[in-house]
């Protein structure tokens, strides 16, 4: 009460103030991150066995060819040269194996294909987000209803159901059920195509379903089980008290604060499915970057392989970090705080954003 | 007597659980009448919660039931109305001021918003109308019309505490229950928060049951008060005559643990033992095993109501009165 | 409404052993484990690991139950496909049965290593704070910054696939969420009174760690443990399924599908059996996991 309006002002802008820290620590938090990824995954190819320079030769160079494509290649240096020479890149002897280093995405050639590894990667990585895309979307719809309503009806026929389709859902590994779908699906029932194209909306559909499967068992775990923390809680009582309509209790009041932690998870299921690709890309054939990189793994084809984990791991991080901020701005009580400050100053970012934010 | 407006009837509530049943209310009966105030007073665990709940029928499911016994509201029995006419009453003609003002308001709403909640649907008022509503109800309770637009958590305890009254309040109930309003507060605060039930009572006639297990803040509001113990009513009298006078040993001995400061009390005395296991409760009267006034029989006759000049108690010392 | 506390008179393993208990699913769960491990244990008595390695081309495909004429040892032999035969004409039974004893061995070695590696960094950490701690905790988060997969995924491509590595491989990638769940049980308890009083009995601080420090966070570890042994199962037949695990003729449920995939039209039991097989190992370690949280943390008793 005795609060008045200079003191508000303040604290808007104090929590302004905290949220821009909190972004730049997010995003500062990032660079060592992706350091620290490079990094590993550069050393365990110089640690590899098996000496890339002697695969690109015939069977019967001799050393001295080795060693001399080895100094082309810049193998020859030490192993912080070479890390560096990964990130910012190399400018050899010679213009066959020179590149601009991973932060200008160029890693060199394929050893197989001998094409830029990241081209080959930025042209298939659209089939894989798509397909991670429709996966996505599948899961949200069918887990969320399906963790309310199990979670709404505790006990029930349905929620047992529900129950144990998901326990049997986190308990599939991904492969098999690709299999499956393929041998029901496209061998008995011949409804879909077993070999996956991004240009054939129905041959999408097996694919989509097999990477789904697992999100959408955790997902609905995750809804049910916030849903039920979240209706023994004080307010859902208060909210009854008034006389609301049990619709609306657990519409308005119950579900948007059950779905702040299922979020968190969906943003980490985002990271899962890019993963998940890789799998299910290989079961269907479906030209993604899962595919690129099992394939170059099968042809040790180094920089690809290199190229595609940096790659996926990178996406990874980039896609949690965003995840973590959009988290803060869903939860209204840092929320509020961007919708009070952005009516102070009009125009910012985070205005924007909140605005967003706000259905 | 006139008619009451709100009588219970031998209600029995338990709680069933996997491992126990917890008997939670055991054969309890209230009437009161259209503003009159009742003050609930127990211990933890005593039954008070659960009896206002079961007025509302808000009972936690599916653990909670009502198994014997009849709630009448304005002569209605409440479990017999359908319950898209129990929800017509709940928050409009009955409300409830609940006892944990922290985690009793939704944290995604403004509180605003989760006053004129209760408006828009039981007096149909528009957006501007229960807004307008709204603004008034927090500048009764002492809250700046400015702050409605604010969420929960930028409000201090006490503030969400007239925030959660404000709310009970919104559409002027016939019968209010006080679930503790005031034990989450500090004491500054508390008094402020009682003055404020009693002057709303007085403007608006409302019936009021104040649960609480502090003597001077009944003491402070209430006209009648009624001592729980293990889900039973131990004594119900006018808030003079059982303070000057308790009846029965419990009441003695929740009198006996207040420091006075009118008299010299070498120390404070205390009730021996512990509230007795409502999953498990002693046979004969449930307070036997603590009681110093213990007959044989008490382990054995479980005792009945004894009534007269408007006073009731449950104890055998009483029982050859009847 | 609190309700009363009521005085268990039983041992906090007491309890917890009731509340398991109580838990069907979660008893199924072991129950099905036990199986598991049993056969594991006894693979040999039931198929000879040269028969199931071996080629008997005449029989590819068999179906399930079939009777057929092996070559065993230079001899005819009548045998019977309890669950039909693999493209070489292998008893798909026991290469399961074999292939049982690898996903339980790489179960429980990545998780023990997991565990012993990351719960020791994780109570360095916490109880000593500082640079140390600093150092262990940035790399756990660099590791966790990576999906657990597709790390175990790159180390083994570039060490090249073998059971050292695939074990190696899917050990580390296990390790660091025991380091943030030691260190932070380590934080909660290392400043109450009890692990004071130690400290101010004179006790060392190896001491501490091991008797007061780690029992206290058993919990979130054994928990975690269980679903981790899932994952790492889980992991392993991925990688062998991608041709980065155990290599054939060798037996691994993953390579065993790798090898039924392109017969699904002919073979589907090849598919079905060793696939079923990971989903019930996985399906009762989740099984335990849940039931093992739901009696070990009160918080969450319903």
């Amino acid at each position: 009460m005795n609060r008045g309006q200079a003191g508000c002002s303040l604290i808007d802008f104090e929590q302004r103030g905290a949220m821009l820290r909190y972004l730049f620590h997010r995003i500062l938090q990032l660079i060592p991150v992706i350091l620290g990824v490079t990094l590993i995954v550069f050393t365990l190819t110089y640690i590899a066995p098996g000496d890339p320079a002697r695969l690109l030769l015939p069977q019967d160079a001799s050393d001295e060819d080795v060693a001399q494509l080895k100094h082309a290649m810049g193998l020859d240096r030490s192993f912080f040269v070479q890390y560096y020479h990964f990130l910012f890149g190399y400018d050899g002897p010679g213009d066959s194996f020179d590149y601009k280093g991973l932060f200008a995405l160029d890693l060199g050639r394929s050893y197989v294909s001998n094409r830029p590894v990241f081209g080959t990667i930025l042209e298939r990585f659209p089939n894989t987000v798509l397909l991670s895309t429709v996966a996505l979307c599948l899961s949200i719809l069918v887990s969320i209803p399906f963790g309310i309503i199990s979670a709404t009806r505790q006990y029930s026929k349905t929620d047992m159901v529900v129950t144990v389709l998901a326990l049997v859902g986190i308990s599939m590994p991904a492969f098999w059920l690709g299999m499956l779908l393929i041998w029901i699906f496209s061998v008995q029932l011949r409804l879909f195509p077993s070999l996956a194209v991004p240009s054939n909306p129905l041959s999408i559909v097996l694919p989509a379903i097999t990477l789904a499967a697992m999100s959408t068992a955790v997902q609905t775990r995750m809804t049910r089980s916030s849903m039920l923390e979240v209706m023994r809680q004080d307010y859902i009582r208060t909210a009854r008290a008034k006389g609301l309509d049990e619709k609306v209790v657990i519409r308005k009041h119950a579900l948007r604060n059950a779905l702040i932690p299922v979020v968190t998870v969906v943003g980490i299921q985002v990271g899962q499915l890019l993963v998940g690709a890789v799998l299910t890309e290989t079961v269907f054939s479906y030209p993604g970057i899962g595919t690129i990189m099992v394939d170059a793994i099968n042809r040790k084809d180094t920089p690809q392989i290199l190229a595609s984990v940096v790659f996926m791991a990178l996406i990874f991080a980039v896609v949690n970090l965003i995840v973590d901020i959009l988290y803060a701005f869903i939860d209204p009580r840092i929320k509020a705080q961007y919708i009070q400050a952005g009516k102070k100053k009009k125009r910012g970012l985070f205005h924007v954003i909140s605005r967003k934010a706000t259905p | 007597m006139g008619e009451a407006q709100l009588s219970i009837r031998n209600l029995y509530v338990e709680y069933h659980t996997d491992e126990e049943v917890v008997h939670a209310v055991n054969g309890i009966s209230l009437d009161l009448e259209q503003g009159e105030s009742l003050g609930l007073v127990g211990e933890t665990g005593a039954g008070k919660t659960t009896t206002a709940l079961s007025i509302l029928g808000l009972l936690p499911k599916p653990n909670g039931k009502v198994t014997s016994g009849s709630i009448f509201f304005e002569g209605k029995e409440l479990s017999q109305i359908p319950e898209e006419e129990m929800r017509q009453i709940r928050g409009n003609r009955i409300s409830m001021i609940f006892q944990d003002p922290m985690t009793s308001l939704n944290p995604i709403f403004p509180v605003g918003e989760q006053i004129a909640e209760a408006l828009e649907i039981h007096f149909s008022l528009s957006k501007e109308q229960a807004a307008k509503r709204t603004a008034e109800l927090l500048e009764l309770v002492g809250i700046p019309r400015n702050r409605m637009g604010e969420y929960p958590h930028q409000f201090s305890g006490g503030m969400k505490q007239r925030v959660v009254i404000a709310m009970a309040l919104a559409c002027n109930p016939k019968l209010l229950l006080a679930d503790e309003p005031t034990t989450a507060l500090d004491v500054t605060i508390q008094a402020q928060v009682l003055r404020m039930i009693r002057d709303l009572k007085r403007r608006m006639r409302t019936t009021l049951i104040l649960i609480s297990h502090d003597l001077g803040v009944v003491a402070q509001i209430c006209d009648t008060v009624a001592i729980m113990y293990a889900g039973k009513i131990m004594e119900y009298g006018k808030i003079e005559d059982v303070f000057h006078h308790p009846l029965h040993p419990y009441t003695e001995g929740l009198f006996a643990s207040i420091p006075r400061l009118d008299r010299t009390q070498k120390r404070l005395s205390s009730i021996p033992g512990l509230i007795p296991d409502p999953s498990n409760l002693p046979s004969g009267c449930v307070f036997h095993p603590r009681c110093p006034y213990r007959m044989d029989v008490c382990n054995q006759i479980v005792p009945t109501t004894v009534e007269w000049e408007g006073r009731k108690v449950q104890c055998l010392k009483y029982q050859e009165l009847s | 409404m609190s309700s009363p506390v009521k005085p268990h008179p039983r041992t906090p393993w007491q309890e917890f052993w009731y509340r398991f208990r109580k838990n069907k699913l979660a008893v199924g769960g072991m129950g099905v484990i036990l199986l598991y491990v049993s056969i594991a244990l006894c693979a040999d008595l039931f198929y000879s690991w040269d028969f199931i390695v071996g080629n008997q081309i005449p029989n590819a495909f068999a179906p399930v139950g079939t009777k057929a004429v092996v070559d065993w040892g230079g001899k005819k032999v009548e045998h019977l496909y309890i669950l039909g035969a693999d493209n070489f004409g292998r008893d798909v039974l026991g290469r399961m049965i074999h292939g049982a004893r690898v996903s339980m061995i790489i179960g429980f070695v990545t998780i023990a290593f997991a565990v012993l590696v990351g719960g020791s960094l994780g109570a360095i950490a916490g109880f000593y704070g500082g640079v140390l701690e600093t150092i262990i905790m940035r790399g756990a988060d660099i590791l966790l910054a990576i999906p657990n997969m597709l790390f175990a995924l790159a180390i083994v491509a570039a060490m090249g696939p073998s059971f050292q590595n695939l074990l190696l491989a899917i050990g580390i990638t296990s390790v660091p969420i025991y380091v943030r769940l030691v260190r932070a049980s380590v934080l909660t308890v290392k400043d109450q009174e009890f692990v004071e009083a130690a400290k101010a009995l004179g006790a060392r601080d190896g001491r501490i760690i091991v008797r007061h420090v780690l029992p206290n966070c058993m919990a979130p570890v054994i928990v975690q443990a269980t679903l981790g042994i899932a994952q790492s199962i889980l992991s392993a037949t991925f990688l062998s399924f991608l041709g980065l695990g155990i290599q054939p003729p060798a037996p691994e449920w993953g390579n065993m599908l790798s090898e039924a995939r392109p017969y699904i039209i002919s073979a589907p039991h090849t598919l079905i059996f060793p696939g079923l097989a990971i989903m019930t190992v996985i399906l009762a370690y989740n099984l335990i996991g849940d039931g093992l949280r739901d009696a070990l943390d009160p918080k969450l008793r319903r």
